[in-house]
């Protein structure tokens, strides 16, 4: 006799079966896609030029109604049960991260609706061209920039290509420096992607972020598989007390094309994984997620996602730094560098598991006589590197949420308590890892601290650090606010904070992201991370400080991109990025890069 | 060996390699003698340079290794200098043989 949870995991193989056997079918059955409501802006059909900025790690992610929380867009086929969760972005473990991700996948499916119309998605093939073109500054060098984007889809493979050029004002010269070696090559991919199972249909527009994609249907019945080779930006697993906004672009001579998976069964569990460069891999690992209420009850309809108020999470992640550097290099105390301007290192390979236990109730689910719904939200996560003493960590976390999805307000507000060994750094694999696992003294503070020791890689501090623990905590809060665009729909306006310390000198760090928010025509945002300094006296400093900003500005309502309106088409692009890059001495400087140009697409789609 | 035993074999061996850290290299070598005398700053440097090991501002770093360090420990190491073959080899001498 078959037990029947075999025939469960059968018929979910029949079903993957089935699924891949309708690959040559538009792979997005279940999605509905409906005219695009009047003014519904779509500024993102470009894509920012960098992914939209995580929470900061923390924060429940709410079930969302299948509305997109960024912008609120009414229109969207919702397919929730309860008012609260149809489970399209639920399966995205309950952080910051994936808020935004939801957030963005939310605006995607949107976007999608929006801007394809009925009758598109029989289209087995896309083609889209474009280009930009103006000014940049990179390094305290002016820069014509030009920058050439090619985008084709076969099937559920898509392809986004680009030739960024920066050519010097002065000497009307190609940087040499953005091309002269085998890994420039990473320029050129910008995301190539292969997507199958159920996900809201995308649109077919140049998509830097990159990121999984939503659906709008309910989550118990959902099946995504995507892989996508892209540079890795803004990753973030769990509470982010182990990965935290991971980021691997830091330093623009150093272009990395990382790969990405993502696969979803059901509302049982979800698996991610990462490399950061195909070519040179250093740092790879992965989470599985699971629900087991879910999975314990099987597919009883009273257990699953949609049915219920609360959800538990657990959640399993592995990493590893396969070449973490332990000591620099040097000769007469400096450092040393390869002929392709690469720190030499002696280093180890080192890694570490994190396990994570969530837990989300929503009061008055239901309730009809309020907009406002009110919810607990309580996180326990533990991560340790293998085979060190005391380079591990306890997170306790609680959050309060509150939302009202009819008038667009979203607010989290909550705290953290970490029990942190001497050797583990919250976020440890952090925005700055790759430039601060090579040189961990980026700050004045920690160069203070370290004096004549300050060339110490992160591992190599963190490993001279003695036995022994420190109390930490994290302070977070986020809200959502709605902007109105006409008199039935809004678009939210995301700000969030959350600011951490310990016991320890120069290991306070504040994360603030404003946006990415989108009103008619424009789309904008805005990530500031500061790490390594002393405490709230110190906050506000630009030392050590990275920030990015974006905006774009489309001449044209995108709901007449459709319609001939070339206008809508043409957008302006601005970006600020201050950020690290290794010099020719073998240290790392800040760059503070600007970027301004005029784009335009065309194409089918 | 079933297939599926041998396939799980490797990848634990995998695993364990991935995550587990691979060891301190044995203590360093100083492959200068006792009694070296140290080369030249241009000799040094540019040996650096030509096994792609290039270190910022050479020569400038020579002569405050110069001043600050006794002098066998300095003539030790920059004859290391002189003979190593890889940049790791350099940065050996660097705690091998201004040390001892």
């Amino acid at each position: 006799m078959v037990p029947a949870r075999v025939l469960v995991v059968r018929s979910a193989l029949v079903s993957v079966g089935a699924t891949i056997a309708l690959a040559g079918a538009p792979a997005h059955a279940q999605f509905d896609p409906q005219e695009p409501p009047p003014g519904w802006t779509s500024p993102l059909d470009s894509a920012p030029p960098i992914a939209p900025p995580d929470l900061g790690g923390t924060g429940p992610q709410l079930p969302n109604n299948g509305t997109p929380t960024l912008p609120t867009v009414p229109n969207v086929p919702s397919n929730g049960t309860n008012g609260l969760s149809n489970g399209s972005n639920n399966l995205s473990a309950p952080n910051a991260s994936s808020v935004t991700n939801a957030a963005q996948n939310g605006v995607q499916s949107a976007r999608d609706a929006a801007s394809n119309g009925v009758g598109a998605e029989d289209r087995y093939i896309a083609f889209r061209v474009g280009g930009d073109l103006g000014y940049a500054r990179l390094e305290n060098e002016d820069f014509f920039a030009v920058n050439a984007q090619v985008l084709f889809r076969v099937w559920n493979f898509r392809f986004g290509l680009a030739a960024p050029l920066r050519i010097d004002t002065a000497r009307f010269r190609l940087r040499e420096r953005d091309w002269d070696e085998g890994r420039d090559i990473a320029r050129i991919p910008q995301c190539l992607r292969f997507d199958i199972g159920d996900y809201d249909r995308p649109s077919d527009r140049f998509d830097p972020a990159c990121a999984a994609y939503g659906h709008s249907g309910q989550q118990h019945s959902r099946l995504y598989f995507s892989t996508r080779f892209a540079p890795v930006d803004n990753l973030t697993f769990a509470e982010g007390t182990l990965v935290n906004a991971f980021r691997t672009t830091l330093d623009p001579d150093h272009p990395a094309l990382g790969l990405q998976s993502h696969f979803e069964l059901w509302d049982w569990l979800k698996v991610q994984h990462f490399v950061d460069d195909v070519v040179r891999p250093r740092v790879t690992g992965g989470r599985l997620s699971l629900w087991p209420m879910q999975i314990v009850t099987g597919r009883n309809p009273d257990w699953r996602w949609d049915n219920r108020p609360d959800e538990l999470e657990l959640g399993v992640t592995a990493i590893a730094d396969l070449a973490a550097p332990t000591t620099a290099q040097t000769a007469f105390g400096r450092p040393i560098v390869d002929e392709q301007n690469n720190l030499r290192f002696n280093s180890r390979a080192i890694g570490a598991v994190g396990f994570d236990l969530h837990y989300l109730y929503i009061f008055g689910q239901g309730d009809p006589n309020s907009a406002w719904r009110f919810g607990v939200y309580g996180a326990l996560d533990y991560d340790r590197f293998l085979g060190a003493n005391d380079m591990d960590m306890v997170n306790v976390a609680a959050r309060f949420v509150a939302v009202n999805r009819a008038a667009g307000w979203d607010i989290r507000v909550g705290g953290d308590y970490r029990s942190v060994g001497n050797r583990y750094v919250p976020g440890y694999f952090d925005t700055n890892y790759s430039t601060n696992s090579q040189h961990f003294a980026l700050t004045d503070d920690l160069r203070s601290l370290l004096g004549s020791a300050s060339q110490v890689t992160k591992l190599g501090y963190l490993s001279a650090q003695p036995d022994g623990r420190s109390n930490g905590y994290r302070a977070f809060a986020s809200v959502t606010i709605p902007i109105p665009i006409t008199r039935t729909q809004h678009s939210g306006l995301p700000i969030s904070i959350f600011f951490e310390d310990t016991e320890r000198k120069a290991d306070a760090t504040v994360l603030v992201n404003v946006g990415p928010v989108q009103i008619d025509q424009l789309v904008a945002g805005a990530q500031i991370v500061r790490r390594n300094f002393d405490g709230p006296s110190d906050l506000f400093s630009l030392d050590g400080t990275l920030i990015r900003m974006f905006g774009q500005v489309f001449f044209g309502p995108p709901d007449q991109r459709r319609r001939g309106n070339v206008l809508s088409n043409l957008y302006f692009l601005a970006r600020y990025d201050r950020r690290w890059n290794l010099q020719s001495t073998g240290s790392f400087a800040v760059t503070d890069d600007v970027q301004a140009t005029f784009g335009f697409s065309g194409g089918i789609d | 060996m079933t297939t599926i035993a041998f396939l799980r074999w490797v990848v634990s061996v995998v695993l364990v390699s991935a995550l587990v850290a691979c060891g301190d290299p044995g203590p360093a070598a100083c492959n200068a003698d006792a009694g070296a005398v140290a080369p030249s700053a241009a000799e040094v440097c540019t040996h650096l340079r030509a096994i792609n090991c290039p270190v910022a501002d050479c020569e400038s770093g020579y002569a405050e290794w110069q001043r600050s360090m006794d002098m066998a420990s300095f003539n030790r190491t920059t004859a290391c200098y002189r003979n190593a073959r890889t940049c790791a080899e350099v940065d050996t001498c660097n705690r091998a043989c201004s040390t001892r």
